[in-house]
């Protein structure tokens, strides 16, 4: 056996290290291995006569060997991965995946339409039929069918835009002059769907409505969908299901409803239906003012009256009826500041969604 | 209507609880609405009551007024913007050192070198209010330096935002009342009746009944007008009134408190009947028509005062004006009601009063007015003269005529205590037609059955409605064994649904609405009344469910979505456009045209009308976007357009005017035209699909390559949902079927030689048109003339189509079967006089009749040197296949062969490469 040689183990590590920097390709990195690695290498055959030294030298000189091996090795395969990179971009044919990704350039829901088609299809499911009807409406339909006659002091609060043109400042229903008018909400659609469909009935109208009003929270051309239920039997602990689910399906499943007794000529009981804030899970924010509660919708049964106007015997069925504004909930799910904003049509506002 | 009502107040009424939220939150449930709950009194440590003694300009600044206040016996100075500013006004003084509710700390400070100890302060900063253009005024007379607390005890106002079927609930009793039913404890309510003396001497006549349901009356004398007691400007002050003196309070104080408005008139200053037919006078000149004089009271009865007043209700003439109390001299609208003398009128009645019968200082004797009126003849007085006032806003929402009695007594019963009058006289109440009202008959099975909820049962049920109704006021007989035949004046009841027997719905109720609820007329009324007591909060949530017939639970599918769908997939972003029109926009594809639907009351002039295309609308969404910076904006909108109903558009105008054959129109919406509106002229309205679709580069040659992929990239679309939707294939392809046919001609507002319009065909195989084609639309690049004026960055592509047109034509795919032998293509590449349209083209390669020809797809248009000067290159990739063989070479080859020689005899077409 002979005499273990005398390796600079410090001195071999940091030359085999610089060996490996200086490598410009992959045959460069393999020679550098089989010269500090190979079987022939210095490190290898002290390895192999380790045996040789003292027993109380061995372990120790062993176990440094071996580190500096390890050392190589890790450095070698690191050289190995960045020389790969650059070998792959420098092919002709390579492409730089790390370029940004190109969108496919598609175009972009209108937000009001985003919560429109939502609110359809959660009706949808619930076996609601999907009926628009006429804009521009008359004032029977828009009032006197739904218990409010000429006169009433309700009718102000709808404030109308009036159709001014000769031809269609009258039209006549039953022989009964009738100003023409834009609806001023979905609800003339609960009549003639009565008019046309025999109860059962289950039918939501989404739509554009018209009051006269612009501010922050208002634009003289607004979007509702109306719900009607006609069954025999109908109770508002249904009308209150149907609320929960919607509310529940629409700003998700762990929020709560909370009824308000309040008043609507067309519906007795009425209630407003107020969803828990989904901002701050009823705890109080900006968002819900402090109170824990946003005001969604208002509903109610249907007006007995309401149901003659439509053709359907009251002593016989019930109905509930509620009003969604549509801008409004798409002001709050997403944070539009606005509601003017919503109509401006910004394609910055509507590519992000 | 909003309301403010005072705790402090409230508890002269009923007993409440002390944590004002939980009162709020109850209120809310129940139906009354709170929208703000008010500490009154909260960081008022520091604030005195002051009174302005001097009030001098602050050098240097416009607005900024010194006052020096004092306040016991001190005096400070205060530099203070209020725009109400009064020597001898009593102010809340916040002085030096005091943190105001609003966290603000009060220093002593110089503004433009003057110095200031302390602040005057709003509403707004002591909390109590939102109005913050102003110092609040406490009043004129009286002490100062004590704390404002003194004069404003802590309290906690509500606003209660009260439903307007619910007049009764305008005052603090109505509140109560709510308060008391809600927690279940007793109503105390003020005692109103007067002491009484003498005889009624005035007299007062209805002549407009009509208008004047009731008018109460009460002369009341020997009262001294000054400042009404600490305790009642205290409270007047708490829900935000200014007190006056102690009639004019008084005569709030009960409004307030009862909801019935009511109006004082110096009796020494009303005309009383100086004119009697017995004694042979003649009228007094200047008197209209002649008062009638029935039932004339005794004037003895108070021989001592001057003849007694005579008050006439009574519409407005012709011409009549009233000097009102505010100072103002007011036309009184001809119709409207008023309150007159035999000489003059006194009051626009229910609105506001007139000066010269206003209580003054040297008043002593009043007539106090406590009357119904119509509602909707105040609402219309009250908005023709632009005058709301607490009264108005009260008798506008009709009130009812019970009240009138109650409110002249309370009243009189006041003025005794804190104006020290002597007994009232005895009430004139003249009530032409007291209204008799029929009991409610009400089922308990009816309220369960309605709310979803049993109530534990039929007797349960039965002892828990009448005791939430009897809190309210209502009478409530049981009669458990009512025949449910019952009928005569009641009220119907609804009977019970097909499957009830009568008995099952338990025992029938005979309930009596208390006189000042004229809300409650029907059984879903009580209903309402007994379930908003108990809260909703556990109501069960259920959802209804019964056998429904199949045709309802399956919707048609929404061919709108679908549109949209198709349209965002080609890359244009949604808008939604006001549906107003303007009539300074540009139009393109209509010429322009009288015949619009115009609104009577527009907001403003450019939205006087309703839009009659989508264009307009969708080119200044895209001068706003590149106002803001957005370039190449491409967008379309789904809506619709309207049209007055008569007669026809004008031939040239579009879609709406255009006569399809019946196979191809229809409006979707005429499925909800009732029978009852077959007689109705109301505007047709269509649905129409338009796109905008800018390019980026602004001139030049790259803008025209731009210009002309935007053209196409947009019938794409077009030619995409067209066929998605309803099966129409571009014009000149085989086989029948509905065609999307253009005609490359002049369009209104669109460029010449860049526009269109857009056709829909029916053909049979032969490819004959099938009855009428109808205007489709039209589609081209914005004439630069027609948006003059406008600040477009780049050159627009603008489309439109009648989506009613596709929807009435809705079609499903048919799967065709898939050959299973390989097809062959070839590409060709042709030459073409600069003036032959593709269409022509592409109709020849059709017409060769080539049974083995599957598709054609022109793919490229060129220009340039190598050709030859008025020719234009085409290439065209041509599609071969059999469904029952492999085509051989020499099959396509010839096909091919004869479809060139074709395109050569009859477009000029020269072979340039294969």
């Amino acid at each position: 056996m002979s005499e273990a040689p005398a390796v600079d183990l410090d001195a071999l590590e940091r030359e085999a290290i610089a060996a490996v920097h200086a490598a410009t390709d992959e045959a460069g990195l393999e020679n550098a291995r089989i010269h500090y690695l190979g079987r022939r290498a210095p490190l290898k055959v002290l390895l192999s006569t380790v045996g040789s030294l003292p027993p109380e030298r061995r372990r120790e000189v062993g176990q440094r060997a071996n580190a500096v091996a390890r050392t190589i090795e890790a450095a070698l395969e690191a050289g190995l991965a960045a020389l790969r990179q650059r070998g792959d971009l420098a092919g002709a044919e390579s492409i730089d995946l790390t370029f940004p990704g190109t969108p496919p350039g598609r175009g972009h829901r209108h937000p009001v339409h985003r919560v429109m088609r939502e609110i359809e299809e959660i009706f949808r499911g619930l076996g609601y039929e999907v009926a628009r009807g006429p804009e521009v409406e008359t004032d029977f339909y828009n009032f006197e069918a739904l218990n409010l006659p000429a006169g009433h002091p309700a009718r102000d609060g709808f404030d109308s835009f009036f159709v001014a043109d000769e031809a269609t400042l009258r039209a006549a229903v039953e022989g009964q002059e009738t100003r023409v008018l834009l609806r001023t909400h979905t609800s003339p659609m609960q009549i003639r769907v009565m008019e046309r469909e025999r109860p059962p009935i289950r039918v939501i109208v989404p739509g554009k409505t018209y009051r006269r009003d612009s501010d922050a929270t208002h634009t003289p051309m607004f979007h509702q969908v109306e719900g009607l239920l006609v069954d025999e039997d109908v109770t508002l602990a249904d009308l209150k299901g149907t609320l929960e689910y919607f509310a529940r399906a629409m700003f998700g499943d762990e929020r709560r409803i909370r009824l308000r007794p309040t008043h609507f000529p067309f519906t007795e009981p009425s209630v407003e239906a107020d969803v828990s804030c989904f901002q701050c899970a009823g705890r109080g924010c900006r968002l819900c003012g402090f109170e824990g509660w946003l005001e969604m919708l208002g509903a109610g049964m249907v007006h007995p009256n309401v149901l003659r106007f439509g053709g359907v015997d009251p002593a016989r069925y019930r109905g509930f009826a509620f009003g969604v504004g549509i801008d409004r909930i798409a002001q709050l799910k997403y944070g539009v500041e606005d509601m003017r904003a919503l109509f401006d049509n910004d394609v910055r506002l509507i590519r992000q969604f | 209507m909003p309301i403010r009502v005072s705790l402090e107040w409230l508890r002269e009424y009923v007993e409440l609880p002390e944590d004002a939220e939980r009162l709020a939150e109850a209120l809310t449930l129940s139906g009354s609405k709170v929208d703000r709950v008010i500490a009154v009194g909260q960081g008022w440590e520091g604030v005195v009551v002051a009174r302005i003694a001097e009030l001098a300009p602050v050098p240097g600044s416009d607005h900024l007024l010194l006052a020096r206040v004092e306040h016991g016996g001190a005096s400070s100075q205060v530099v203070s913007g209020a725009p109400n500013l009064r020597v001898g006004d009593l102010v809340p003084l916040a002085t030096v050192g005091t943190i105001l509710p609003n966290g603000m700390t009060i220093k002593a400070r110089k503004m433009l070198g003057a110095p200031s100890e302390g602040m005057l302060c709003s509403p707004a900063e002591l909390g109590i209010s939102t109005e913050a253009d102003g110092i609040m005024v406490l009043g004129t007379g009286g002490p100062t330096g004590m704390p404002l607390a003194d004069l404003m005890p802590p309290d906690h106002l509500l606003i209660v935002d009260v439903t307007p079927n619910r007049p009764d609930e305008l005052c603090h009793l109505g509140v109560a009342r709510e308060l008391a039913a809600v927690l279940g404890r007793e109503l105390r309510a003020p005692d109103a009746l007067p002491e009484e003396a003498g005889a009624a001497a005035l007299s007062v006549e209805i002549r407009d009944p009509d208008l004047c349901a009731r008018y109460v009356a009460r002369e009341v004398f020997g009262l001294r007008v000054g400042p009404s007691p600490g305790w009642m400007q205290r409270r007047l002050r708490a829900v935000g009134q200014r007190p006056i003196n102690n009639v004019v309070d008084a005569a709030n104080y009960v409004m307030l408190e009862l909801g019935q408005p009511l109006h004082a008139f110096d009796r020494d200053r009303l005309a009383g009947r100086a004119v009697l037919p017995e004694a042979g006078v003649p009228a007094l000149p200047g008197v209209g028509a002649p008062a009638r004089l029935e039932a004339a009271p005794a004037l003895e009865a108070a021989p001592t005062l001057k003849a007694a007043p005579s008050l006439i209700v009574r519409r407005a003439r012709a011409g009549e004006s009233l000097a009102c109390l505010d100072g103002r001299t007011r036309e009184l609208p001809e119709g409207a009601l008023l309150i007159a003398d035999p000489e003059r009128p006194q009051a626009i009645a229910g609105i506001i009063g007139g000066a010269a019968s206003a209580v003054g200082d040297a008043t002593t004797s009043v007539v106090i007015e406590s009357a119904n009126f119509l509602g909707t003849s105040i609402r219309a007085t009250s908005r023709r003269l632009g005058l709301r006032t607490e009264a108005s806003g009260r008798f506008e929402k009709q009130l009812a005529p019970a009240l009138a009695p109650l409110g002249a007594a309370r009243l009189a019963a006041l003025l005794r205590e804190v104006a020290g009058a002597g007994p009232s006289s005895p009430a004139v109440d003249v009530h032409p037609a007291p209204r008799e009202r029929a009991p409610i008959r009400l089922r308990v099975g009816f309220v369960t059955g309605v709310l979803g909820e049993d109530l534990g049962g039929p007797a349960r049920a039965e002892a828990e409605i009448r005791a939430r109704l009897e809190r309210l006021g209502f009478g409530v007989d049981g009669d458990a064994v009512a025949p449910p035949a019952m009928g005569g004046a009641a009220v119907e009841t609804p009977p019970a649904g097909p499957t009830g027997a009568a008995e099952a719905d338990g025992p029938v109720l005979t309930v009596t609405p208390p006189p000042f609820r004229l809300d409650v007329g029907i059984p879903e009324d009580l209903v309402e009344e007994v379930g908003r007591l108990r809260g909703y909060a556990n109501l069960p949530s259920t959802l209804p469910g019964r056998r429904q017939p199949v045709a309802r639970v399956l919707p048609p599918a929404d061919v709108e979505w679908e549109a949209r769908d198709l349209a965002l997939a080609g890359g244009y972003d949604e808008v939604v456009g006001l549906s107003f029109g303007n009539p300074r926009d540009p139009l393109m594809g209509h010429p322009p045209t009288d015949r619009q639907v115009l609104l009577l009351n527009p907001m403003t002039s450019e939205q006087d009308r309703m839009r009659i295309s989508l264009l307009p609308g969708l080119t200044r969404i895209v001068e706003r976007n590149n106002d803001v910076g957005n370039e190449a904006v491409r967008i379309f909108e789904l809506g619709r357009v309207f049209w007055p109903r008569d007669g026809s558009a004008p031939p040239d105008s579009g879609p709406a005017g255009a006569s399809g054959t019946p196979a191809i129109t229809g409006t979707p919406d005429d499925r909800f035209a009732d029978r009852r509106r077959q007689d109705l002229d109301l505007p047709r309205e269509r649905r129409m699909l338009g796109f905008a679709h800018q390019v980026q580069a602004a001139t030049g040659r790259k803008a025209d390559e731009q210009v002309r992929d935007a053209l196409l990239a947009t019938k794409g679309v077009i030619e995409d949902i067209s066929r998605s939707l309803s099966g129409v294939e571009p014009g000149g392809t085989a086989g029948a079927g509905l065609r999307l046919e253009v005609e490359q001609e002049r369009v209104h507002g669109l460029r010449p030689g860049r526009s269109a319009r857009l056709w829909l065909v029916r053909r049979d195989a032969a490819g004959a048109a099938v009855g009428e084609r109808a205007l489709f639309g039209w589609l081209g690049e914005v004439h630069p003339e027609a948006v003059r004026g406008m600040d477009l960055r780049a050159p627009l592509v603008l489309a439109e189509v009648d989506f009613d047109l596709l929807a009435a034509n809705l079609r499903l795919p048919v799967a065709e079967s898939l050959s299973r032998f390989p097809a062959v293509s070839r590409d060709i590449a042709i030459s073409v006089p600069t003036t032959r349209p593709a269409r022509d083209v592409l109709r020849t390669i059709r017409d060769a009749g080539e049974a083995i020809l599957r598709t054609v797809n022109l793919f490229d248009e060129y220009h340039g040197s190598q050709l030859p000067a008025g020719r234009k290159g085409l290439a065209v990739h041509l599609v071969y296949a059999a469904p029952d063989r492999t085509l051989t070479g020499d099959e396509v080859a010839a096909a091919e062969a004869r479809i060139l020689a074709r395109l050569g005899a009859e477009v000029e077409a020269e072979v340039r490469a294969r």
